[in-house]
């Protein structure tokens, strides 16, 4: 049994901000899916891809347009929580733009916090925790696969406009559900692993991409993200790629344990339920090894929210 | 302290600049919210640190955590790096830069709390030592120890000696024991300097769609606004409990604290001082913002009133009328 790895690095300390950021833009997405585009600029030049913001969800505060009178009256105590969330909700960065001072989440409505956050309209105030977690390593120069299950496409859009931003060469393998409940647009453009349909977005950035639907829609693979990665790995030169994953638990898992057998490095974004997403209240974790054949709980918000594949005990 | 305002208070021999505590669980070893830009810990009364035990412990496996209806349950099951740890990289380390520091203990067996107590004693470095008898998440010991009085008594008793005066000992109370008033009355005989309550209250969450339990323990310990109600109470029936006995012992009162009218509610229904937990959890810096609300409080009560007492802090404790 390993012992919890109890203290910060000092390089982070200071590190994380309290910022209120102002809705610019609310954007419903495909299905259930949302975009939210925040004026933050602090948080804006500082987070990095992978890293993640931990939102107060409670809801638009009532808008200034609306008030009778000001300020309005601070609610208090229960009337403050009542049937909203009291947990912050973890949601990584899906777009950044330091010089306009603005960064974008696009998320899925699953619960009572990500409901709440999709009712937020330009011109509210949402008090955002971050940059939090370890982000993606990309000092490599080895040409990019990003493997995304559904919503796991968000943070590795912010990656890929990194990567391309570096000259490195970038692929996408998305797996999805059907079209609908696909929260990007796509295109017909691409033409790699049979696919037709690609992601318009990682089209436009200069990345290529290729999607499987498990609806076997036009132009897609037909079935698993795993069934689109099994031809990629079978290609010439496919070993010379560093993978970056994001997606469920058990996609990954597979992605992972496929990736590991081919011999590609690679990381994986993990999700978990949070607390404090500060690394105090141990509630976040996931099973790592350490050195030797032990393993131990590490902290998803702190130690992660990316790890090296072969670290995770999938 | 502005404006005459009087915040501190003294339990069990510690002087604390004002009544607000961060409680053990959601501050770590006070050591990762130094990640935070805007991180005051002088701000608060005191930090009382992540309950530790003899060896390092892992925890329960996760899902640990679920917000359910005004609250949060929880099941870490004491993930601790050990008390040979903790003095060794913790407690030489600034944990408090300035604020008090109080160790959370936690064992199997009396022998093993003992032991802990012993060692922690025995290095220093921090102000009081809280005995976690309560703790609904781990399968031996724990809250076993905090329901039954001759327990209680028996874990406090073996610290009390362990630490042998150097340090004031804090006996922390569940709410799942049949008569909290008795479990707090024994703790005392057997040498408690002060009592916190109350712990986390036993709960738990189902997934209807998945037909599970959604914590991986099953059991949780459930906090937040929506405990406050059953924290008041016991809180003042402990309170009424050692007046009763002749026992002036201060009382460290907890459970769903978000405002500083929340603090002040515990504080009239008998605490000397609070701690805050599951609040932190959406507002990392609300230690600070309840300790000024509380002051504010004080000045409003005096301009309203004029009687220089409602500037002082410690004039609330117990103070309810009934």
């Amino acid at each position: 049994m390993g012992s919890p790895k109890p203290t910060t690095d000092s390089e982070q300390n200071g590190s994380v901000l309290q910022e209120t950021g102002r809705v610019m833009e609310s954007l419903p997405a495909y299905g259930n899916h949302h975009i939210l585009r925040i004026h933050a600029p602090e948080i804006a030049a500082a987070i990095q891809p992978g890293q993640f913001l931990h939102i107060y969800c409670n809801g638009p505060a009532e808008r200034i347009s609306d008030r009778t009178t000001d300020p309005a009256p601070e609610p208090s105590g229960l009337e403050r929580l009542q049937r909203k969330p009291l947990l912050r909700r973890p949601i990584s960065v899906f777009r950044r733009d330091p010089a306009e001072g603005e960064i974008s989440i696009l998320f899925r409505q699953a619960g009572l916090g990500t409901e709440a956050l999709a009712v937020y309209g330009a011109g509210d105030n949402v008090d955002m925790l971050g940059p939090l977690g370890r982000g993606f390593d990309t000092k490599g120069d080895a040409p990019a696969l990003l493997i995304a299950g559904g919503i796991g496409i968000a943070p590795l859009t912010a990656l890929a406009a990194e990567l391309l931003g570096q000259g490195r060469q970038v692929t996408v393998l998305a797996g999805m559900r059907d079209a609908a409940s696909f929260p990007l647009l796509l295109d017909n453009s691409s033409t790699i692993l049979g696919c037709k349909a690609g992601i318009a977005l990682m089209c436009e950035m200069g990345a290529i991409s290729a999607i499987a639907s498990e609806a076997g829609e036009p132009g897609t693979h037909p079935g698993l993200v795993t069934g689109l990665l099994k031809m990629f790995l079978e290609q010439d030169g496919a070993e010379d790629y560093e993978a970056f994953i994001c997606g469920p638990g058990i996609m990954m898992s597979r992605v992972s344990a496929m990736l590991i057998e081919a011999g590609l490095p690679g990381q994986a974004l993990l999700e978990e339920r949070m607390g404090c997403g500060i690394g105090a209240c141990m509630a976040c974790v996931c099973r790592t090894r350490t050195e030797g054949d032990e393993t131990e709980y590490s902290r998803v918000c702190v130690d992660g929210p990316v790890f090296d594949i072969r670290e995770v005990v999938w | 302290m502005s404006g005459g305002v009087r915040m501190n208070v003294e339990v069990a021999g510690v002087n604390l600049k004002n009544p607000v505590l961060i409680a053990s669980g959601v501050c770590g070893y006070g050591l990762d919210f130094r990640r935070l830009a805007d991180y005051r810990p002088e701000a608060v009364g005191g930090l009382v640190l992540k309950g530790t035990t003899l060896k390092p412990r892992e925890g329960n496996p996760p899902i640990r955590i679920v917000e359910t209806a005004g609250g949060v349950l929880n099941s870490i099951g004491l993930q601790n790096m050990g008390v040979d740890a903790l003095i060794r990289d913790v407690l030489p380390q600034p944990v408090g830069s300035g604020t008090a520091v109080i160790l959370n203990i936690a064992g199997h067996n009396v022998e093993e709390y003992a032991e802990v107590a012993q060692r922690c004693a025995a290095a220093g470095g921090f102000n009081a030592l809280e005995v976690n008898i309560s703790c609904p998440n781990v399968a031996k010991g724990g809250m076993a120890f905090g329901t039954d009085p001759c327990m209680a008594a028996e874990v406090v008793s073996a610290v009390a000696s362990a630490v042998n005066g150097r340090f004031p000992v804090i006996a922390k109370l569940s709410p799942a024991a049949g008569d909290i008033a008795a479990v707090g009355l024994a703790c005392v005989e057997a040498g408690a300097d002060a009592l916190s309550l109350i712990n986390t209250v036993p709960g738990m969450a189902i997934d209807a769609r998945r037909r599970r339990p959604v914590l991986a323990n099953v059991v949780g310990g459930l906090s937040g606004p929506a405990i406050k109600p059953i924290a008041l109470l016991r809180v003042r029936q402990v309170f009424l409990a050692l007046k009763r006995a002749g026992k002036d012992i201060p009382l460290i009162g907890m459970g769903g604290i978000v405002t500083a009218e929340d603090a002040l509610e515990f504080i009239l229904a008998g605490a000397t001082a609070v701690q805050i937990g599951t609040a932190t959890f959406y507002d990392p810096l609300i230690g600070a913002r309840v300790a000024e609300g509380l002051e504010e409080m004080l000045l409003d009560n005096y301009r309203c009133s004029g009687r220089e007492t409602d500037l002082d802090i410690s004039h609330y404790v117990g103070a309810l009328e009934d």
